[in-house]
């Protein structure tokens, strides 16, 4: 499990957070989570691929624009 | 059994199971894979539907579906600009990818909404998600926006996902030109 860099902020009920990833493309992915899946600044992830600069993690929930997996720069993870 | 990631990677490799275009690896979650929408749609034609009059539909031996549809709908190309599907809206519509599973892989799948679609008010299928062992073409999507607002669908939008699952046997129509004629 990694620990991967996202800003929180509060979701829609007190157990949820919203989760902004910075994707390796530069979009930024917004995903809806449990506040056991994310910290104050980072979501948990699972890394399913690597390449020279990326990392592709799949995330605990889909994204709102359908992705569970997304490219992300290495420099993005915290901790694995 | 729900195929997990790397057991639909491995099928594919194998080709007991089939996805054209292949597709890529964001496309997966841990056990499902991603479709994108197609160019091709049917739309409902309301000049002729309004000419009906109240017409009720009586499925059974004597209805023929093509002749229904080919009547009541027309087709239509989706250009980038999509296709803007208003709430109550319901268009027939197809994945890109073409599928397939033949009998002897023991494979059947689901195919179900996303959750992110889903939260719109979006509904993929009409209570028939259910691809039997042996299917092989696009998957026909019965597209319903439930919603309280229009959604814009563009092709190549990821639309549903696929949930594999192995049988527990093999259909007796997979034995067929294997076993099914052989002698004793």
């Amino acid at each position: 499990m990694n620990r991967v860099k996202a800003r929180i902020v509060r979701g829609p009920i007190k157990s949820e957070r919203i989760a902004y990833i910075t994707t390796a493309g530069g979009v930024c992915a917004e995903v809806l989570l449990s506040t056991t899946q994310t910290g104050s600044d980072h979501v948990l992830a699972v890394e399913v691929a690597r390449d020279k600069n990326n990392v592709l993690i799949e995330l605990p929930q889909e994204t709102s624009s359908g992705d569970w997996r997304v490219w992300v720069n290495k420099n993005q993870i915290l901790s694995e | 059994m729900i195929l997990t990631d790397r057991e639909i990677q491995v099928f594919l490799a194998n080709r007991q199971i089939t996805i054209k275009p292949t597709p890529d690896a964001v496309r997966y979650s841990s056990t499902s894979v991603d479709l994108t929408l197609a160019k091709q749609f049917r739309v409902w034609d309301f000049n002729q539907i309004d000419k009906t009059k109240g017409e009720v539909i009586e499925p059974g031996p004597k209805f023929k579906y093509a002749e229904f549809r080919d009547k009541y709908t027309k087709k239509k190309i989706l250009t980038n600009k999509g296709y803007v599907l208003a709430p109550n809206d319901f268009v027939l519509a197809w994945t890109h990818e073409t599928i397939d599973l033949p009998n002897h892989s023991r494979i059947a799948a689901r195919v179900e909404g996303k959750s992110s679609l889903s939260r719109l008010g979006l509904a993929v299928h009409v209570t028939a998600p259910t691809i039997h062992a042996g299917f092989e073409g696009h998957l026909q999507l019965e597209l319903c926006n439930h919603g309280l607002f229009s959604i814009r669908l563009t092709p190549g939008m990821p639309i549903c996902q696929l949930i594999f699952e192995m049988t527990l046997g093999t259909p007796a129509k997979g034995y067929s030109g294997i076993f099914l004629r052989q002698k004793k």
